[in-house]
């Protein structure tokens, strides 16, 4: 699972359970209304500096995820952090129809308990742990292999899964060490394979065709690019203008000869 | 600098079409001054300027991708469908051919002899010279796939030798068939039969010469290291399209070689 700073003691403002205060009661994880009431608000400001006040029960709705999701992903709601900053808040998650209609569209619509898992106590280790903000794919146990024709995945046996094209052993391509140590400097750096017939010179042209100079790919090489294009016009559009001379003069009626 | 939100290519205004299509004005323009007027000249810069082109633009499309890096996955994606759509319509081209030979042979008329092959022709033996050429093609139809998984496997030495091997094999079934072409006791003129076999082996024997140069320039590409183990779509190209030559040669053997003599 991943870690997002929460078992370090701190809180990152992620809803994550672990806070400044653990044996803080943690609200309960639906957004149904609760029996526990918010404290008084005077009694809130006095216990709370007023930036710390939940500043509106949409966000705080936000921080906590509807149930039947055991694991949701992060949500760096601020109204959260400062609320756990403040030991004495019991912020309470608000009344069910305010929080429906203030819910984010992306959760699920709230049920009874849709998980049908037991509630646990809110302050549990176990609760807190799933609680934590991990987002674990589920896939089932199949073997899949590339298919280099349709350039896809496909279902394998585990037998061509674990054998995969391509990804056989490479050859080993370092240069094997020096017999007669000397001076001299080897030939190149280049791996033993890669001197059997030229050097690579694809780094270095690839930096040439990269040069931002607005050039079209066609004539990005300059001189000799520019000749073979002039030559190419010249042939076609003379030759073109050949044809039609010749199309012209062959359609003239002959004179019987 | 704006940079693309996208995967595909677009790629730089290019000559290269409208170039291409004034060559093959000038190459079937050509043909008729041949023909009727006994002059070779626009024929010649017909052809010339064809090759220039063809050069010139696959050239281009090299440096988009080998040195620009323009063919991102969809990109050779779609160059995957565009073979596949040029090797299908081939495959359509000759059927064509192939429809013609059965039309012809299947009920010989009496102008023929009522027999096929008609009186008079004596056809190649299926036998000799065209079964060492089946075997040739179907032998490089190995050493190709042994170049493929060399590359694949990142062995360079290895993959420069079956390609090399495999481009000898193609260039040795043009040899063969061109001698056979020259020893013939039939020639195209000779009814229905010599036009059918001409035609079909003769389209064919172009495409052996047109893959064995797709495959040498992917031999010259793979001693420049332009491929790698797992990007290497233009070496993919030219096996495929070598391999519907094989098949192509294995059906004119079986229909008009073998069943056809």
């Amino acid at each position: 699972g991943l870690d997002w700073g929460c078992g370090a003691g701190f809180d990152l403002g992620l809803n994550c359970g672990y806070g400044a205060g653990l044996d803080r009661p943690l609200p309960p994880r639906d957004n149904r209304p609760t029996n526990r009431r918010p404290p008084a608000a005077a009694a809130q400001a006095q216990s709370c500096p007023p930036v710390l006040k939940a500043p509106s029960p949409c966000l705080t709705a936000a921080a906590y995820p509807a149930p039947g999701r055991p694991r949701s992903a992060p949500s760096l709601v601020l109204p959260r952090a400062r609320a756990s900053l403040c030991p004495r808040s019991a912020l309470a998650p608000p009344a069910s129809p305010r929080g429906a209609a203030c819910r984010p569209s992306l959760w699920p619509p709230v049920g009874p308990r849709a998980s049908g898992r037991r509630q646990e106590p809110a302050g549990s280790f176990r609760a807190a742990r799933r609680r934590r903000w991990v987002v674990r794919a589920r896939v089932p146990a199949m073997y899949y292999k590339f298919n280099g024709f349709t350039q896809r995945l496909v279902g394998a046996a585990a037998s061509a899964a674990y054998n995969p094209q391509g990804l056989k052993p490479i050859v080993s391509t370092e240069s094997p060490a020096l017999v007669f140590g000397t001076t001299t400097k080897l030939a190149s750096d280049l791996p033993a394979t890669d001197s059997f017939l030229g050097k690579n010179q694809v780094p270095d042209l690839q930096k040439l065709f990269q040069k931002a100079d607005g050039l079209p790919v066609h004539l990005k090489r300059g001189v000799p690019d520019k000749l073979l294009y002039r030559t190419t016009m010249a042939l076609t559009i003379g030759g073109t203008i050949y044809c039609l001379v010749a199309l012209y003069m062959a359609s003239q009626p002959r004179s019987q000869k | 600098m704006a940079h693309q939100a996208h995967s595909y290519h677009m790629v730089d205004p290019s000559p290269w079409p409208i170039f291409g299509a004034a060559a093959a004005l000038l190459t079937t323009s050509g043909l008729i001054m041949w023909f009727h007027y006994n002059s070779t000249a626009l024929l010649m810069a017909g052809l010339l300027s064809m090759l220039l082109v063809m050069l010139q633009w696959w050239r281009d499309v090299v440096r988009e991708s080998t040195f620009q890096g323009h063919h991102t996955p969809t990109v050779q994606k779609g160059l995957r469908y565009g073979m596949i759509l040029f090797i299908t319509s081939e495959a359509f081209f000759f059927l064509g051919f192939f429809w013609a030979f059965f039309h012809s042979s299947l009920a010989p008329t009496p102008e023929l002899g009522g027999q096929w092959p008609p009186t008079g022709i004596k056809p190649l033996n299926p036998l000799e010279v065209p079964l060492l050429n089946t075997a040739i093609l179907l032998a490089s139809g190995v050493t190709v796939t042994w170049a493929h998984h060399s590359i694949t496997e990142g062995n360079r030495k290895q993959a420069i030798h079956a390609l090399t091997l495999t481009i000898l094999l193609g260039f040795y079934f043009t040899a063969l068939q061109a001698m056979e072409y020259h020893e013939a006791s039939f020639s195209i003129a000779d009814s229905v039969y010599g036009s059918t076999f001409f035609v079909a082996t003769g389209f064919h024997g172009l495409h052996v010469i047109i893959g064995s140069s797709f495959l040498t320039v992917c031999l010259l590409r793979l001693i420049k290291f332009h491929f790698t183990s797992n990007h290497h779509f233009g070496f993919e190209a030219a096996a495929w399209y070598w391999h519907f030559v094989d098949i192509i040669w294995l059906f004119l053997y079986m229909s008009m070689y073998w069943w056809g003599s």
